[in-house]
Formats: structure tokens, C-alpha cells, sequence
């Protein structure tokens, strides 16, 4: 009995990282550009996709179809912030948030032309599995936790040691007087969307392996994110990430509770501490 | 902050004197009573589509009430739609109630569910409010899919239908009938938006502090505009179910994407606007409608999937180009044909 509570766990940390690494996504373009972007999951299903698609189809090598899904997830982000989110930059919230709809709309339905409506699978990264404390742990789940953990301290270095990262944060922290000091804030809200959809690519690759991916799935995925994001408290990217760990253990033991009825749990207990704490669970 | 090209808000404008409301409704009545003689013969698929537009625009209007007018985000309209259908099917279809008693309880349900939800969610405001109507309309979606009562995946079958007395029999009659509430709907909302009350939501709209201040209940005013919208989507919802689709009734058509359709017809019609989310769910149910028949014509299979990015690329655009909609822009364009310059 012991074991079942800690593959639910274990699955919980997997599930888990992965909505954090998407939070923190979200948290970047937030922080940056003040946009709440409801085409994340768009993001991780095109890295996903374009990763899967020509390593199945294309034949190409595991290494640089990754490289490639990240690339497209990352060059995605981009025209998204020239095309769609630049006109509309000085607009209250209301609209950007509208905004992001009608392109997560776009490239879902573009996903759908381009890929079908077939799900994708990827390998895992190494085969095997390690079994401890009477479990067997597939290998693909030290990958997931090991990328989350490399991504959140590379972001956490950029964001803290480098000229740009700092910059990134004047603007979110004012952005009139970033605009004063010389920051580029049209550059930093492209840097913003680049980073986060390349972020969101890799969370989708690494997901593929256990869930396999098609275009209609990221939309659910994002929005569990996002609820990460919001559970942690807007704008804090470490809280978020705590919230995307207690959401996956949320989702994984109401999965035990009953398996049908694992969103609807999930969910309901967002809005609950929503109301609790609307401010973040983390936040003082 | 903003340039001067660029909107910094999308404040209602200032009240119309009522004539000038009641002006349009007046102008449209014969419109709406001489349509079903324009859509006859070859042109008879009009009246199911003019339904279904009817439909949509009430579901529609309530949403404008709460998001154009007081300036609350909702993303789960389609959870009060759908919980209106529902409750008239299984009250009407399964537990074999009169359908008045059944449009009752639905009603019922829906203005508690909605009373007791918003009560809770409405003290939460901007992206906050929008997750958390997210995850209510995903709920609802979810509980009707999985449930036994509702019929799950495979929906409800054999319900009865709303004649009036045997009166809205047909495409035409069902078509009467719909617009017919439509039309209260619009009178009701003509009145409530030019009268003290509809002063109060702007000025919630405008800001929620400065209400307080001059003596506005925020709180209850948000409250009870939250749950006559989310009546409005479930009368939409009861019209759907016993009137537009009488035999069968599905989860498919609840899911995020009418939240999300509701949302469109809303920016598109002009969010402002008293006739925002009528021009909305018009345009784009015919656009829904060409788009099918045009894919018909040519073949295509995948024509669903190029809707939704058309869908989205119009919902980019409009914000980029005419963020106040085309209901005000329409007005506008007609004061400049019509009036003679001052």
C-alpha cells in the first residue's frame, strides 16, 4: 500500500514540474509585457508536435528534432508578439487577454492543417526504468524532473546575473522608467514571448513520452499552468512553481479519489483557494 | 502613458436618450416579421439559421450586460447555458414534468447556481475572475459529460418541445418565438441600460471605488447583474434544448469553445453596445453557416478547422483595428450618412 502512495507521488512531481515549467512561462511573459497569455499550451503543442513530427515522419535524429520543436515553439512566440501582441500593446487588459484567444484559436486550427488531428508519440529520452523503495521510477521521469530543475535555475540566473535579464525585470517592475533608462520594451516583450514559448516547447517534449501529444491538447495543459501560476500568486515565479507542484499531487491523489473525476477536483479546488487567497497561496 | 492613436479604455459611452434606443427596435420590427417571407423556397435554410442566431444573440446579450456594461469578465457563459438546456431536458425528459414546471426549476437552478457561484467568484476581479469563470465553465462541462442523469457522451433523447399551444410549430413559428424573446430581452435591456440602474453599472465599469463612494452597492449591483446574465444564457440554453434541437440533446455543443464563441460575438458586436451581442452572435453564426456551405461546395473536409482560424484571426484583428466593435461603428457610419452636418 505503502508503494501505491508513492507512485502517486511520484507521478504528482511529474505531472507537477511540467506545469511548473509552463507557470513559469507564463510568469515571464507576465512579468515582462503585464500579458496574460492564454496561448501557452498553443506553444507546447507546436514544440511537441514539430519535435515528434520529424523525428516520426522526417526521420530525423531524437537530438535535433528536439532542438527543432524548441526552435519552432521559440520562433512561434516571437511572430506571435510582432503580429498579434505589439499592435495592441497600450490596450487594458480586456483586450489583451482577447487577443491571446483569437491566436491560440489560430494556431490550433493552423496546428490541426499542418499536423492532422492524429496524436503524436515521441520515445522517451533513455529507456529502462530504476526501481527503489519497491518502485519502479521510468527513467523518463528523472529527464522531466531533471530539465524542470536545469530550466528553473537557468532562468533564475538569467533573471538575477545578466544585463538582460535585469532589464526584462525593469520593465515589469516599471515599465515607464525602464523606457527612460534606454530598454528597449518592444525587444523585451519579443525576448519575453520567445523565452516563455521556447520554455513551454520544452515542457511539451518532455511530456510527449508519457501522454503523447495532439493539437487540441495543449489548451487544457496551459490552462493548468496558468492555474499554477495563479495558485502560486501571479508574477511570483518560484510561488508558481510550487503551485504547479501541489496542482499535479492535487490532480494525481484526486485521480486515486476517482479517476473520472480528476479535473473536476482539480479545478474546483483552484477556485476554492482562489477564493481563499486570491493573492497567491505564497504571497505575504 | 499611450499615444493618442491608441484606445486606453473601453469605457461605455455616455447614455442615448431612450427614444433614440427604442429608435432601432422600432426600425427592426418590420425586418424581423417580414423575414420568414424573404426565406422561403430556396432560401428556407435561412429560418433555422435565423434561429440559432436568435438563440446565440440572447446568450450573447447577457454576457454583454456583464462584461460591456459593469466590466466583469466571464469565460464560462457556455457553464449557465448549458445548465439551462439541461435542467429543462432532464426536469422535462426524464423526470417527466410539465414543460412550464420544468422551464421553471430550470430557471431556478440556473439563477441559484449562479447566485451562489458569483457570490463567491465576483469578489475576485480582472485575471483572477477570468480564471476562475474558466475553471467553472470546464466544471460544469465535465460534470454534464460524466454524469449519469444527463446522459453522459451520448446525450438525452426523445424531449419534448415548446409549441406555445401548438402556435410555434415549424420553422416559421419556432422562429417567431425566439426572436419574440429576443425582442423582450432587448426592451428589457434598452430600459435597465438607460435607467439609474444601468448608470450604476457604468459607473462599476468606470471605477469600482468611485461606485462605492457615491453610494453604489458594488458588490450586490455586480451580484445581481452576474446572475440576470447568467438567466439570459439559460433562457438561451432552455430555447436551445426545447425549441431548436427538440429531439436531442448533447454535451458537444457546451464545451470551453461556446464560452469562447460568446466571448467573440461580444468584442465583434462591440462590447459597449446595448446591440453589441446581437450583431455578434448574427454575424458570426452566418459566418459559421457560409463557411460550412461554402466548404460543402468545395469539398473540403477539413472545414472546421479553417473556421476556427478564421474565428481567431477575426478576433486579432477586430482588437487591433476597431477594438469598440461593430455595433459602434455602424452608428456611427449611419449618423454620418443620414444626418445633415449641424
Amino acid at each position: 500500500m505503502e508503494s501505491f502512495w508513492l507512485i502517486l507521488a511520484i507521478k504528482g512531481v511529474m505531472i507537477g514540474s511540467i506545469y511548473a515549467l509552463i507557470s513559469l512561462g507564463f510568469n515571464v511573459i507576465y512579468r515582462t509585457t503585464g500579458v496574460l497569455n492564454f496561448a501557452q499550451g498553443e506553444f507546447l503543442m507546436i514544440g511537441s508536435l514539430a519535435a515528434a513530427s520529424v523525428h516520426g515522419k522526417g526521420g530525423v535524429g531524437m537530438g535535433t528534432a528536439l532542438l527543432l520543436g524548441v526552435g519552432a515553439a521559440g520562433l512561434t512566440g516571437a511572430l506571435v508578439d510582432r503580429l498579434a501582441i505589439r499592435p495592441v500593446r497600450h490596450s487594458p487588459p480586456v483586450v489583451l487577454v482577447i487577443v491571446t484567444i483569437g491566436v491560440s484559436l489560430v494556431l490550433r486550427a493552423a496546428a490541426s492543417l499542418i499536423w492532422g488531428t492524429d496524436p503524436y508519440h515521441l520515445p522517451p529520452m533513455s529507456e529502462g526504468h530504476v526501481t527503489a523503495g519497491g518502485v519502479q521510477i521510468e527513467a523518463q521521469s528523472f529527464w522531466i524532473l531533471g530539465v524542470a530543475v536545469a530550466c528553473m535555475a537557468g532562468l533564475a540566473l538569467f533573471f538575477q546575473r545578466t544585463a538582460l535579464g535585469r532589464a526584462m525585470r525593469a520593465c515589469a517592475e516599471n515599465p515607464e522608467a525602464a523606457g527612460l533608462c534606454g530598454i528597449d520594451r518592444g525587444a523585451m516583450s519579443l525576448l519575453a514571448f520567445g523565452l516563455s514559448a521556447v520554455l513551454a516547447g520544452i515542457s511539451g517534449i518532455l511530456l510527449t513520452p508519457l501522454l503523447s501529444m495532439s493539437y487540441d491538447r495543449g489548451t487544457m495543459l496551459g490552462l493548468k499552468g496558468f492555474a499554477s501560476a495563479v495558485l502560486g500568486g501571479l508574477g511570483h515565479p518560484v510561488a508558481g512553481v510550487a503551485g504547479g507542484l501541489i496542482l499535479g499531487m492535487l490532480e494525481q491523489f484526486g485521480a486515486w479519489f476517482s479517476s473520472a473525476h480528476k479535473e473536476i477536483l482539480a479545478l474546483s479546488v483552484v477556485i476554492v483557494l482562489l477564493l481563499c487567497r486570491p493573492q497567491g497561496i505564497f504571497a505575504r | 502613458m499611450s499615444s493618442p492613436g491608441h484606445i486606453r479604455s473601453l469605457k461605455p459611452p455616455e447614455p442615448l436618450p431612450a427614444w433614440r434606443l427604442y429608435g432601432v427596435l422600432i426600425v427592426l420590427l418590420p425586418v424581423w416579421v417580414v423575414f420568414p417571407w424573404v426565406a422561403a423556397g430556396p432560401y428556407a435554410y435561412l429560418l433555422p439559421l435565423a434561429q440559432l442566431c436568435g438563440i446565440y444573440a440572447i446568450g450573447a446579450t447577457g454576457l454583454t450586460l456583464l462584461m460591456g456594461f459593469t466590466g466583469q469578465v466571464s469565460l464560462g457563459h457556455a457553464g449557465y447555458y448549458a445548465v439551462g438546456a439541461y435542467g429543462v431536458a432532464v426536469a422535462a425528459g426524464v423526470w417527466h414534468w410539465p414543460v412550464p414546471v420544468a422551464i421553471g426549476a430550470a430557471l431556478g437552478a440556473g439563477g441559484a447556481l449562479a447566485w451562489a457561484t458569483g457570490a463567491a467568484i465576483l469578489r475576485l476581479r480582472g485575471h483572477y475572475l477570468a480564471l476562475a469563470t474558466l475553471c467553472l465553465g470546464v466544471i460544469i462541462a465535465e460534470i454534464i459529460n460524466r454524469s449519469a442523469i444527463t446522459g453522459g457522451a451520448a446525450g438525452l433523447f426523445d424531449l419534448p418541445e415548446i409549441t406555445l399551444f401548438g402556435l410555434a410549430r415549424g420553422p416559421v413559428g419556432k422562429y417567431y418565438l425566439i426572436w419574440g424573446v429576443l425582442w423582450l430581452v432587448m426592451v428589457a435591456m434598452v430600459h435597465l441600460t438607460a435607467s439609474p440602474v444601468g448608470r450604476a453599472l457604468r459607473a462599476i465599469h468606470h471605477d469600482e471605488e468611485a461606485a462605492a463612494a457615491v453610494g453604489i452597492r458594488v458588490f450586490e449591483v455586480k451580484l445581481k447583474v452576474f446572475i440576470g446574465s447568467s438567466l439570459l444564457a439559460g433562457v438561451a440554453g432552455i430555447l436551445y434544448a426545447l425549441v431548436y434541437t427538440p429531439s436531442y440533446l448533447g454535451p458537444e455543443e457546451f464545451h470551453l469553445m461556446l464560452s469562447v464563441l460568446f466571448l467573440t460575438m461580444v468584442v465583434v458586436g462591440g462590447m459597449s453596445s446595448v446591440w453589441g451581442g446581437v450583431v455578434g452572435a448574427v454575424l458570426l453564426t452566418s459566418m459559421h453557416e457560409a463557411i460550412t456551405l461554402a466548404g460543402e461546395k468545395a469539398g473540403l473536409t477539413q472545414i472546421a478547422r479553417f473556421e476556427q482560424l478564421i474565428y481567431g484571426l477575426v478576433l486579432v484583428l477586430m482588437m487591433i483595428y476597431c477594438p469598440r466593435g461593430l455595433a459602434p461603428s455602424l452608428h456611427r457610419w449611419i449618423q454620418r450618412r443620414f444626418r445633415r452636418p449641424p
